[in-house]
């Protein structure tokens, strides 16, 4: 019932209800890749190059022939797919420690929380890309290299929602009845810290989609012919005189994705968490 | 003032030092020897033998890390393993290309973000704050690499006012330079210009509500000066800070958006060491990026001390 209400209330928040179906065709778009793509991504047609939208190629057609929409539909499942799997790294890392740091308190604290601002402190992409030259280029050290990139995100907020739980009167109540500090940790102060997360990871996701993209647009990320909407967009770049859709499709594929994404993570915020909205 | 100084610059020593063995440890983290992954795996033991030698690979882990970070701050970041020049030597060369760049994305993002998030929050909910606040978002969501493209697509190729690609130093050709630098720059500026929009128009919102501008208004003082003169300077401080964090974002940026345009800086440099496996210019690009975006919001957060007598007190 209650979770019923907060969806209801993320699709009447004006910006978070677009943002809600935005990200929601991304996942359509990720799932059904297979059902909805007319073609393969992969099959490649010499005599049909760069042919502009028709009928027959919604989105039209690329340098060697192979269909738009199919690769911009199984461009959404990969970068669902890193989206996914590289928050849940971040989170799976960064919220026990934060929440570790956060509860503790003292050495353990000031120690885990200074490691996380130095690797805070590298611009985003440029850690991932280092990261990436180190583990070697592909699509699982791009996941790899964008999930270490944001724990100490996710280590921070869940910190910092633990530090606001700790003084509460239930944890109190619960150490009074004998509970112990792991006990207290993982029954009463981290399902309360779980929204601000949750939201965190929602921003981040957005931002796994772009650096993904981005590695990909550099040639550092998911190597060709995997359809990956910065790589598509990359080799559009030589293309784009003659074919300006190769370049269109994706370019407004990974915009609207990340827009979406976004209004999503403000919207959670307002209705998860009022306390954090500006 | 002195004490704040004091931890900031500890802990800014100490990050600093940690962010150096995050750079070291990329050698390290490639899985088995870095020296194949760098030559290849036909290279003769020799040749591997000198590299391993000259990168110090042949020593126990704790010296490597010395041996390289002594160097480092004496300012020598070891040697190109393709070009063979000096790594500093090429960061100095190409480090001024970056700083224009992210200098004229910051006028382009300050010169939209302030007048457009002034505007958005003296008419509040009307259809220019909508509008402010649509292009905001679009500005924060639209990667630059996707922007880029569509600004080279429109402006380049479609309608011939910009070149699409390229970079020209000022005192060869000024009017060249200029013509080069716009597309980069909007590119770049227009993230930034999202974030500090948004960012100028809470604070301007925040400070309408305040009792000194009642004040200033009763007392008759036209709307633009109680603006300028009462609300903006109040209002700018958070702003600044954004600013701050913002540097890195820039930062970063610049690799993907000289990578677009062909810029020759640090951001290319860092890309085509990645690629072709240059690991010491890789790690100097990295180490002098990362060092230059955490001075600057030092540098920020202590402008704002200064101007803000309740951070600098406290």
């Amino acid at each position: 019932m209650r979770r019923h209400r907060w969806w209801r209330r993320l699709l009447g928040h004006r910006l978070g209800g677009i943002g809600a179906v935005l990200a929601g065709l991304l996942l359509v778009a990720a799932i059904g890749a297979p059902v909805l793509a007319r073609d393969d991504p992969l099959g490649m047609r010499m005599t049909e190059a760069l042919e502009p939208p028709s009928a027959s190629h919604w989105f039209g057609t690329d340098q060697f022939g192979r269909d738009e929409w199919a690769r911009v539909l199984y461009g959404a499942r990969l970068s669902f797919a890193v989206g996914l799997l590289s928050m849940l790294l971040a989170t799976a890392v960064g919220m026990p420690l934060g929440a570790v740091a956060g509860y503790l308190g003292g050495p353990a604290d000031a120690v885990t929380m200074r490691v996380m601002d130095a690797v805070l402190a590298f611009p985003a992409i440029l850690l991932a890309i280092g990261l990436v030259a180190a583990l070697g280029p592909g699509t699982g050290s791009g996941i790899v290299a964008i999930g270490i990139v944001y724990i100490p995100v996710l280590a921070r907020v869940t910190r910092g929602a633990v530090l606001a739980r700790r003084g509460e009167e239930y944890v109190d109540a619960a150490r009074a009845v004998g509970a112990s500090d792991w006990g207290i940790l993982r029954r009463h102060i981290l399902p309360n810290s779980f929204a601000p997360v949750l939201v965190q990871a929602t921003v981040g996701f957005a931002s796994a989609v772009v650096i993904e993209a981005g590695l990909s647009f550099l040639g550092a990320g998911t190597p060709p012919p995997t359809p990956s909407w910065g790589s598509m967009l990359n080799e559009a770049r030589q293309f784009m005189v003659v074919a300006p859709h190769v370049a269109v499709v994706p370019g407004a594929a990974i915009s609207l994705a990340v827009l979406g994404i976004n209004l999503l993570g403000d919207g959670m915020r307002d209705v998860l968490d009022p306390r954090l909205s500006a | 003032m002195v004490r704040y100084l004091e931890t900031r610059v500890l802990a800014l020593l100490l990050v600093l030092l940690l962010m150096s063995v995050v750079v070291f440890s990329f050698l390290h983290l490639t899985p088995g020897d870095p020296v194949d992954a760098m030559l290849g795996v036909e290279v003769e033991q020799e040749t591997k033998q000198g590299l391993r030698h000259e990168l110090g690979l042949d020593r126990p882990l704790l010296a490597q890390y010395a041996l390289w970070m002594g160097r480092a701050l004496r300012g020598d970041l070891g040697t190109s393993i393709r070009s063979r020049q000096g790594v500093s030597a090429i960061i100095g060369e190409k480090l001024p290309i970056t700083l224009e760049l992210t200098l004229a994305a910051s006028g382009v993002g300050l010169a939209i973000a302030l007048p457009a998030g002034v505007l958005a929050a003296v008419r509040r909910s009307s259809t220019l704050d909508l509008g402010a606040m649509g292009v905001a978002l679009g500005g924060v969501s639209i990667p630059s690499f996707s922007l880029g493209v569509m600004l080279i697509l429109l402006f380049a190729l479609h309608w011939r006012i910009f070149p699409a690609i390229g970079y020209i130093p000022w005192s060869r050709d000024p009017a060249g330079a200029l013509r080069h630098l716009v597309l980069p720059a909007i590119t770049l500026g227009l993230g930034l210009a999202g974030a500090l929009t948004r960012m100028v128009r809470s604070g301007v919102l925040e400070e309408l509500g305040r009792e000194y501008v009642r004040t200033a208004r009763a007392k008759g003082l036209p709307p633009s000066m109680v603006i300028t003169r009462h609300v903006l300077r109040n209002a700018l401080l958070p702003a600044l800070t954004v600013l701050g964090v913002q540097i890195s974002v820039l930062l970063g940026g610049a690799v993907i958006t000289e990578q677009i345009f062909a810029w020759p800086g640090v951001g290319q440099l860092a890309v085509q060491a990645v690629l072709s496996r240059d690991y010491p210019v890789l790690q100097g690009t990295i180490l002098v990026i990362a060092a230059i975006a955490t001075l600057v919001q030092l540098a920020v957060d202590l402008a704002y001390a200064l101007m803000d007598p309740r951070i600098r007190l406290a």
